[in-house]
């Protein structure tokens, strides 16, 4: 899309937007929900959207439809989020120490980032959820062991781009630490990758999040979740559709935010240059 | 095209063995005993060791890896501990199934993505091709299981054209079997095309401005004609260099919609496993998984090499 030079990007708006919303609603949710969300009352079961004190309805034990999306944007994010920025703070981490070693240290984490980027997320879980148990902290995990290696990937080779620059030589000449110059000079230069990158981990994280509760694999009862409040409704689809459509349009909000966010600061940083592709799918679980 | 070949065999030799042992690991070493993983913290100690004894958990590990990469090798995948079937058959009777809307969906969603990436790139200035790449990121942004249960909703429910779940084998009636697997298929290529149909759309605008279009041009094609013939090839490059990416989706696509349109195919088979903690069910059927990904991807590393000449005659690729 075309933008006259020196504005903010439509994408990053619009991404911008839909990300505080969701973080408000998410934050406003822990002090306060319209009903407790788990309070039944089977005297307002099934009701439609827009009845009186219940805005997008009620589901079938009569919970408030809006109260229990308003807490899953509260799992989504905080599952997603941890994720995306530990595994970026842990990944982009090593990814520098690699791009900053010996080559014999650089490889060995590159062929370990290979093997982690190798097996697909899905089975990961799986296997965690197998030896660990289920559960919503098994999800973030699982997130972990795919975005780590990840972000190291995407940090390596940038992060080696700007080491053999003419003034990171003349900054290791002039006798700074190796430590120094990836703090001070490549980690700057790379921030917005990291970003970007950040940006996509938190769609991917959302969605694996959402499809690992629809499974059962994620969080439990209670706690609220988008995911396995569709896979509550999918038997209701012909009586109540709205409770099959109000969480699927949150989810699929919550990760274009998130995309057009990361392709925002993209065109932001450096509107000339392609860079990468943004792709949530590519990396789901 | 020999050499590229043999490489792409030995990276898919030394893939499967790297994730076997991976696999291996997570679900062996990761909590220390796997019988008390099994059974739970309540199991009696006799219970405890006679399912030690069952999986050989009394001798060192590579021993237990050997055992089970042995058994892989001969078709021998294990049987779970609670229940009667074998797995290898079991997963004989469920691989059909799964591979079907897999392989069905893999080239649906590379046909769609082709079209709709390249038309996205030509008409890139233009509202047209603004919508479809707005179209593509939607369906990415979709979840697989929401769509499949909408399509449900939709066709199955209040239209009552096609079946909402179940499935009839091929070999019993292919006119049922293709009807149930219309909705899974849709579900999963829906939000792949989306992904794809990005990757060809970028590729697409970089081939657009190549001079050999150009010099088509000039030689007398007309632009359309030029597209077909010089672009649609470079710009379908990107559908099997995403490869393992996209296999990924895939993989996450079919569990799910087995799960949607309650399928008895593998995915279903591992998922129930996860739930009673089979570790040797979970251990194979993940490994076979794994294989049949890395299958797929040494296909596409073939056909790779056909579509790209300076990968096929490279003495040293990626």
């Amino acid at each position: 899309m075309r933008r006259l030079r020196g504005s903010i990007p439509a994408p990053l708006i619009a991404g911008a937007i839909i990300v505080v919303l969701l973080t408000l609603i998410a934050t406003l949710s822990i002090a306060w929900t319209p009903y407790n969300p788990d309070s039944i009352d089977t005297s307002k079961r099934l009701l439609a959207p827009g009845a009186r004190g219940h805005i997008l309805g009620t589901d079938r034990l009569g919970r408030d439809t809006a109260s229990a999306l308003m807490r899953g944007a509260q799992t989504s994010l905080l599952v997603s989020g941890t994720a995306a920025l530990g595994g970026m703070a842990i990944g982009s981490t090593l990814g520098l120490m690699a791009a900053g070693s010996r080559p014999v240290v650089r490889d060995v984490i590159s062929r370990i980032t290979d093997v982690g980027i190798a097996l697909p997320g899905l089975l990961v879980a799986l296997i965690l959820g197998t030896v660990f148990g289920v559960g919503r902290d098994t999800v973030i995990i699982a997130l972990l062991v795919g975005f780590v290696p990840w972000a190291a990937r995407v940090t390596i080779g940038p992060a080696r781009q700007v080491l053999s620059r003419e003034y990171v030589e003349a900054a290791f000449a002039y006798g700074r630490s190796t430590w120094f110059v990836l703090i001070r000079h490549v980690a700057p230069n790379i921030g917005s990758l990291i970003i970007v990158q950040t940006a996509v981990m938190f769609a991917v994280g959302i969605l694996a999040e959402a499809g690992l509760s629809y499974l059962g694999l994620g969080s439990q009862s209670p706690t609220g979740s988008w995911g396995r409040f569709l896979n509550e409704a999918q038997p209701l689809i012909d009586r109540a559709p709205a409770l099959i459509l109000f969480p699927g349009f949150a989810i699929t909000l919550a990760v274009m935010g998130f995309m057009l966010m990361g392709n925002g600061v993209q065109a932001l940083m450096d509107p000339h240059r392609k860079g990468i592709e943004l792709d949530a799918n590519a990396s789901r679980p | 095209m020999l050499r590229l070949t043999a490489r792409s065999l030995m990276m898919f030799i030394a893939s499967a063995l790297g994730g076997s042992l991976l696999i291996f690991f997570m679900l062996r070493m990761l909590r220390g005993d796997v019988a008390l993983v099994m059974l739970g913290m309540n199991a009696t100690p006799e219970a405890l060791e006679s399912l030690r004894a069952e999986l050989s958990l009394n001798e060192p590990w590579y021993a237990q890896y050997l055992g089970w990469i042995n058994g892989v090798l001969r078709g021998d995948l294990g049987k779970p501990h609670f229940g009667v079937f074998d797995v290898a058959d079991e997963i004989g009777r469920r691989l059909g199934l799964t591979v079907s809307i897999a392989l069905i969906s893999l080239v649906v969603s590379a046909m769609v993505a082709l079209f709709a990436g390249v038309y996205a790139a030509v008409y890139a200035d233009r509202r047209r091709g603004v919508i479809v790449d707005m179209l593509a990121q939607v369906a990415v942004a979709m979840p697989s299981f929401w769509v499949g249960i909408l399509l449900v909703g939709l066709l199955s429910v209040k239209l009552g054209w096609l079946p909402s779940g179940g499935y009839v084998p091929w070999a019993i009636n292919p006119w049922h079997a293709a009807q149930s697997l219309v909705l899974p298929v849709t579900a999963v290529s829906i939000s792949l095309a989306g992904a794809l149909a990005r990757y060809v759309r970028s590729t697409m605008l970089e081939v657009l401005s190549e001079d050999y279009l150009k010099t088509a041009v000039a030689k007398g094609r007309t632009y359309r004609q030029a597209i077909v013939i010089h672009g649609i090839r470079n710009a379908s490059v990107p559908l099997v260099t995403v490869g393992t990416l996209t296999l990924g989706g895939l993989l996450t696509g079919v569990v799910v919609v087995e799960v949607v349109f309650s399928l008895p195919g593998m995915g279903r088979m591992l998922l129930d496993a996860v739930f009673a903690r089979e570790v040797v069910v979970v251990q194979s059927v993940t490994f076979v998984f794994l294989a049949l990904i890395l299958m797929l991807n040494f296909a596409m590393d073939i056909a790779y090499g056909f579509l790209d000449p300076r990968i096929r005659d490279a003495r040293k690729g990626t």
